[in-house]
């Protein structure tokens, strides 16, 4: 047992950094990050960002050498998500693309989906929306009811997905549609790989606390797809996205941003005298506890990836703490900083205050993880 | 960076596990605050296993893991205190077992019997030889032996920590500490999740409640998080990490022992079931742990001593 990086994982960090360095324009935090990364500025600029990172050979680092990557460990991975997430996530939507919408298709696309897909994304050409929640399926996704019926060359796409981020201005939807089965069963489910300029498709944008450009409706009428974009075989949907999310495991690098934000508020509180306070100084150290808590649990999670031991319930501990993390942030900036939730104040900790309102919703509610904790690391009986 | 044990640790551990085995049994408090073993006492100090801290093959980490297994037994060890801050501030082993004494007038655990006492007095650590001293038992609910000095005024003549080992001992009682409410508290949990499992109410286990599930599985969290925390404290050395351990420790405390208390219902008060023999350690170490932390300063220290690092 050992927590040491090795020295190779500190130069890649290190890379990273002077790459971000040069890549990101000044007023960064103010005039870009603060926008949200589903907003339209930071999706101009990802545009551009995301191609640079691609030609630095930092954008597919960890895919098969196959297909152009060079099958980095998942510690780089780690850090290379704790260091673009802590800056506002300066690719935008890119990273569900590099990191599970282009391992699916390697999984589970034909050649010709291999050759059409895969280059763009390693290249940062094309930008993906996540077409998964509905009005009726959250975290229950099995209920979904948008239906993908079999016509003549394809399947015509009807119903609609909600709180799509960046569906705004993305090429593509990885989308779940039902070809057959009932809602709340996930048979029939099959995923699609919709160019998002069909004829058909309207994305609504809705107005949010969250951050700009972060939610829309998007809404499907009569929309064809050819049988060309339908991803492995139909009603496999399910599986294949257990598969693509399985390689995520804990997702993006939250507590990294939370520590950063921490650290941001630690200098405003030292510069407005308030860190000798003993209160306000045990809130700081607890909420540094939560984060260094986290983030060690990602880091087990981590090396259970790199040793190649399946998934556990470990996961949804560090999806929990990364959850806690973003709300003790929160808290103690709301508490002694309260200035911060207006424009007038610190862009980093303005942005902090949105995070920690949807931690715990976005990505599947934070009980589903309790659940799954109790299920399989506890072992409690069902409830039924 | 590696989450597993590696051939030595997991050598030592084992051999933990063996001794620790034969000594699981919770029936040993029946209708008692709680309970000792004179034999475990003997077989650690033969074992070697509480002197692992200096050793170059084992270190700090190894000493904090056999303290974590060891507050999973039912019964109350002394072994935190000459494991961990003993031999790390002092750089040397000394005779077992050790107590920590946060105010001579006032009852400390584990001081009858002892061999040595740090004794705290105004900012400084003394060290006594206590052995020719006079304590006298204290009774409480706590799941740890109390006792007191009978004369504490009488206590002039100790080994004065300087600066430097007082801040090491303070840094690795916290982490002991940790080590100690780590293994109490997943004891704690194991213990009552058990029991929710066979309890049957309303036709069905109690433990098929949600509310209970997700409940238990927040106090999991916690104290997986307690514990990596302290692990890596034990591995990294410094004070903030200490701190940081301990911190997220004190929130786990009380959450866990209300938990565990609530779910085992009315029996769980009673000697004749043995949660107490985990949750009343944990109320003590949790008051020890918030003297440690008062005494590791604050943000503004802890911070600034990593930079200068």
């Amino acid at each position: 047992m050992d927590f040491a990086w090795r020295s190779s994982d500190d130069a890649f960090r290190q890379r990273l950094r002077d790459f971000l360095e040069g890549a990101l324009p000044a007023r960064w935090h103010a005039d870009y990050a603060l926008k949200g990364p589903g907003s339209h500025k930071m999706m101009q600029f990802a545009k551009s960002f995301v191609p640079k990172m691609a030609d630095a050979g930092l954008l597919t680092r960890h895919w098969p050498k196959a297909f152009g990557g060079e099958e980095s460990s998942p510690w780089e991975h780690i850090i290379l998500s704790e260091e673009l997430y802590s800056c506002g996530e300066p690719r935008s939507s890119a990273y569900m693309a590099t990191n599970f919408i282009g391992p699916a298709i390697m999984r589970f696309g034909t050649p010709e989906q291999k050759e059409h897909h895969l280059g763009a994304i390693a290249r940062g050409d094309v930008f993906w929306c996540q077409g998964f929640s509905e009005p009726s399926a959250g975290s229950d996704l099995a209920s979904l009811r948008t239906m993908a019926t079999p016509v003549n060359g394809g399947y015509l796409i009807n119903g609609s997905k909600i709180w799509t981020s960046y569906a705004h201005s993305a090429d593509y939807c990885f989308l779940l549609a039902r070809v057959e089965g009932e809602a709340g069963h996930a048979a029939g489910i099959t995923v699609f790989m919709l160019d998002m300029k069909t004829e058909g498709i309207l994305v609504r944008p809705i107005s949010s606390i969250a951050g700009e450009g972060d939610l829309h409706e998007v809404f499907f009428t009569d929309v064809f797809a050819p049988h060309s974009a339908r991803l492995g075989e139909e009603g496999r949907g399910w599986q294949i996205v257990r598969t693509a999310l399985h390689g995520e495991r804990v997702g993006a690098a939250r507590y990294e941003f939370a520590n950063r934000a921490l650290a941001r508020a630690i200098e405003v509180l030292r510069e407005r005298d308030m860190l000798r306070d003993p209160l306000i100084a045990r809130r700081v150290l607890d909420a540094q506890a939560t984060v260094e808590a986290t983030r060690l649990l990602v880091y087990k999670v981590i090396d259970m990836r790199v040793k190649d031991v399946p998934p556990t319930a470990e996961t949804s501990i560090a999806r929990h703490l990364m959850m806690q993390s973003d709300r003790i942030v929160g808290a103690l900036v709301l508490d002694y900083l309260p200035d911060a939730a207006t424009r007038d104040g610190d862009p980093f900790l303005f942005m902090m205050i949105e995070h920690s309102r949807t931690a715990g919703i976005a990505a599947g509610a934070s009980e589903i993880q309790l659940n799954l904790i109790s299920r399989d690391m506890l072992n409690l009986p069902r409830e039924k | 960076m590696d989450f597993d044990l590696n051939s030595d640790q997991a050598a030592l551990m084992d051999a933990v596990g063996q001794l620790v085995k034969a000594f699981d049994d919770p029936s040993v408090a029946l209708n008692a605050f709680y309970a000792g073993d004179a034999r475990l006492d003997r077989e650690l100090i033969a074992s070697g296993f509480l002197s692992v801290a200096l050793e170059p093959d084992y270190g700090p980490l190894c000493a904090a893991l056999v303290v974590e297994e060891l507050a999973r037994l039912p019964v109350a060890v002394e072994c935190m205190a000459a494991a961990l801050p003993a031999p790390m501030a002092l750089g040397k082993r000394i005779e077992g077992p050790v107590a920590i004494v946060d105010d001579a007038r006032r009852p400390a655990r584990f001081l009858h019997g002892a061999a040595h006492a740090f004794v705290r007095q105004g900012r400084d650590w003394l060290l006594f030889d206590i052995a020719d001293r006079e304590t006298l038992p204290v009774d409480s609910f706590l799941a740890f032996p109390m006792a007191k000095f009978v004369d504490p005024a009488s206590l002039a003549d100790g080994q004065r920590l300087s600066a430097a080992q007082a801040a090491e001992f303070n840094r690795w009682r916290q982490i002991g500490l940790c080590a100690e409410a780590s293994g109490a508290m997943q004891a704690a949990i194991d213990f009552t999740v058990g029991y929710v499992t066979e309890r049957r109410q309303f036709g069905r286990p109690l433990g098929a409640f949600q509310a209970i599930q997700h409940r238990l599985s927040e106090r999991t969290v916690q104290a997986h998080g307690s514990r990596w925390l302290m692990r890596h404290a034990a591995w990294n050395r410094t004070s903030r990490d200490a701190a940081i351990a301990a911190s997220f420790t004190l929130r786990a405390i009380p959450d866990v022992v209300h938990d565990c208390h609530q779910f085992n219902g009315a029996l769980g008060v009673t000697t004749e079931h043995p949660l107490h023999l985990w949750t009343y350690r944990l109320v003590r170490l949790q008051g020890e742990l918030t003297a440690a932390l008062a005494d590791a300063g604050g943000p503004e220290q802890l911070w600034s001593e990593e930079q200068a690092a």
